[in-house]
């Protein structure tokens, strides 16, 4: 069996003061690259499937910069077997729709019976990637997964939507999933598999500069507008302490 | 350039989603030439789409049959691409829920038309629209634009509320989906959450919890700051619950409840959207949180920019509420 896991490499963004200029987030230098998060629960997934059956090979795929091979890395330390890095210029803006056109390419040269990606990216936030790439190789996809099940080639999965309710579906191979947060808990890879991992060579594939089509443009970036007129307390803490419960006196919930 | 057809497409949920998705075309239709249709799917409620007509929107009712998954994108292109031609729209939106991305970005795709997802709001710029939507868990927004013809998009629940304005009554037509198509995602059966009582209805306040508690050993702690208040309860955000730290009933969030106490209290919590759409109905908010650039604090009454424990330290160590709890 073989699967394919898509990962994105994201800055640590929550790190304070990041500037923004017209249309695009400028990512200080000294910022700390990191996996996206729903996309570790992917790899682990994949891992954990690899360790339930035979002969079974796990293909990690990013579309990024040179700085990204640090996630493919990782990604094989967890247990992912063979890395590809589709290498993009870091300046340039690729849309959902860019950048499941590159990742099609891969498919297109070994087939997989499981393509896993993360639910979103943790950065642009879109959801659209996976289901994009599952449209493009005419796979059936399912969003929101939060259980695997491999039983005798049948593919059981269970899918959350709002509010709880979850729906439990049989889906016929090949297909995509796009992992939903909670699924597994990812493994730290151990010092020893980061360490083979990164003896490890990465398949780059360079592309054509036609390959980019964006749907759609960034006109503006701006940090996010105010729903409430929030009031910042000030002073030392146990000044914001006592204003705080002179609050909540006041509305009588003390 | 402006749209002349704007084509809803949902499941039925409950009727103010729908009245929401109908509110964001109401929003961008300029004059009166332009036209909406809404396809509502599986809907057999009656009165709701009798009441929905009134708004001078056609509605397409469609009764999938019962062996088709009606998130299986691929059948839901099968049975509505004749449709969709034969309407050709400019512009299609549907939820930002799990049923709107299960078929919208293949949509786009088949169409070749744009996919904007998780738009909260729309500005007309010179005869462009422009579509306002969070990233960086909701630290900053984008304004984008389509490049193509044909644009799909999702709106955030709760963004489009605008007023409805009621006119001709739009003509209603029912399709039943008879065909067989070869679905390849089978739904086996539904899990219904359960929904035991944390008695969120009754609290005064809700002291939710997430990531930056930092350690489920401090959990203790946020239940001593809870105990503070007459009627209160403890909720937590996604990341907790995913991690074991709180059974799912106390989740706050899209894919957890929906709550609007009369206080809630952020502690730690970065202010994802997911969490955001189930507790920004609350009366007052207050988040406290070490990141001044959270953004909770976007949607917080009282911004509290301070070491979380710290404060509630300095929250507990205060006379009055000392003596309170000396009382009891």
């Amino acid at each position: 069996m073989n699967i394919l896991v898509c990962i994105k490499q994201i800055a640590e963004l929550n790190i304070a003061g990041i500037l923004s200029s017209q249309t695009r987030l400028d990512i200080p230098t000294d910022t700390r690259f990191r996996m996206n998060r729903f996309d570790e629960y992917a790899i682990e997934s994949a891992v954990i499937l690899k360790e339930q059956i035979e002969d079974c090979t796990i293909d990690v795929v990013t579309v990024g910069p040179e700085s990204a091979d640090n996630i493919l890395k990782r990604a094989m330390g967890m247990g992912a077997d063979n890395a590809i890095r589709i290498d993009i210029n870091p300046k340039n803006y690729y849309s959902p729709f860019s950048i499941s056109n590159l990742l099609s390419k891969i498919p297109r040269i070994r087939s997989y019976d499981l393509i896993l990606t993360g639910i979103m990216s943790e950065d642009e936030m879109n959801a659209q990637t996976g289901q994009m790439l599952a449209a493009q190789l005419n796979m059936p996809s399912v969003t929101g997964v939060v259980a695997i099940d491999l039983n005798i080639n049948k593919l059981y999965v269970e899918r959350e939507r709002e509010g709880g309710t979850k729906e439990q579906l049989i889906v016929l191979m090949p297909a995509l999933l796009t992992i939903q947060a909670g699924i597994n808990q990812p493994r730290y890879p151990s010092l020893s598999a980061l360490l083979r991992a990164k003896k490890k060579d990465i398949q780059i594939i360079q592309i054509d500069n036609n390959d980019m089509d964006n749907d759609q443009s960034i006109m503006r970036i701006c940090p996010a507008e105010k729903n409430r007129k929030g009031k910042t307390l000030t002073g030392s803490i146990s000044q914001k302490a006592r204003e705080f419960i002179e609050i909540l006196n006041e509305k009588g919930v003390l | 350039m402006m749209p002349k057809k704007i084509l809803i497409i949902t499941e039925y949920v409950n009727t103010n989603q729908i009245l929401e998705l109908f509110a964001c075309a109401a929003k961008i239709k300029t004059d009166m030439s332009t036209t909406t249709q809404a396809i509502l799917i599986n809907n057999n409620k009656k009165d709701v789409l009798e009441s929905l007509r009134q708004y001078n929107n056609d509605i397409i009712n469609i009764e999938l049959s019962h062996n088709l998954y009606n998130c299986d994108p691929f059948i839901l292109w099968n049975i509505l691409s004749p449709i969709v031609d034969t309407y050709s729209p400019e512009l299609i939106i549907t939820s930002h829920s799990s049923f709107g991305l299960c078929f919208i970005p293949l949509f786009c795709t088949k169409m070749k038309a744009s996919c904007i997802t998780g738009v909260k709001n729309i500005s007309c710029n010179d005869q462009e629209l422009l579509f306002t939507r969070a990233i960086v868990n909701g630290k900053f927004e984008t304004q984008v634009r389509s490049e193509r013809n044909v644009t799909g998009i999702t709106i955030m629940p709760g963004a489009f509320t605008n007023k409805l304005s009621t006119g001709n009554k739009g003509k209603l037509t029912h399709i039943k989906s008879e065909k067989n198509y070869n679905g390849r995602i089978i739904l086996k059966s539904i899990k219904q959450p359960d929904k035991s009582d944390c008695s969120f209805d009754h609290a005064d306040v809700i002291v939710a919890a997430g990531r930056g508690i930092g350690d489920i050993e401090n959990l203790y702690k946020i239940k001593q700051f809870a105990s503070i208040f007459k009627r209160s309860a403890i909720a937590g955000s996604r990341p907790l619950i995913d991690m074991g730290w709180l059974p799912y009933p106390m989740q706050v969030g899209i894919t957890g409840k929906t709550v609007e106490p009369p206080v809630y209290i952020a502690c730690g919590i970065s202010g994802s959207s997911q969490h955001i759409a189930g507790m920004s109905g609350a009366e007052y908010i207050i988040a406290i949180n070490s990141d001044p650039h959270a953004s909770i604090f976007n949607v917080a009454d009282l911004c509290i920019v301070a070491d979380l424990f710290l404060f509630i330290d300095a929250v507990m160590h205060d006379d009055t509420i000392v003596s309170a709890q000396g009382r009891m």
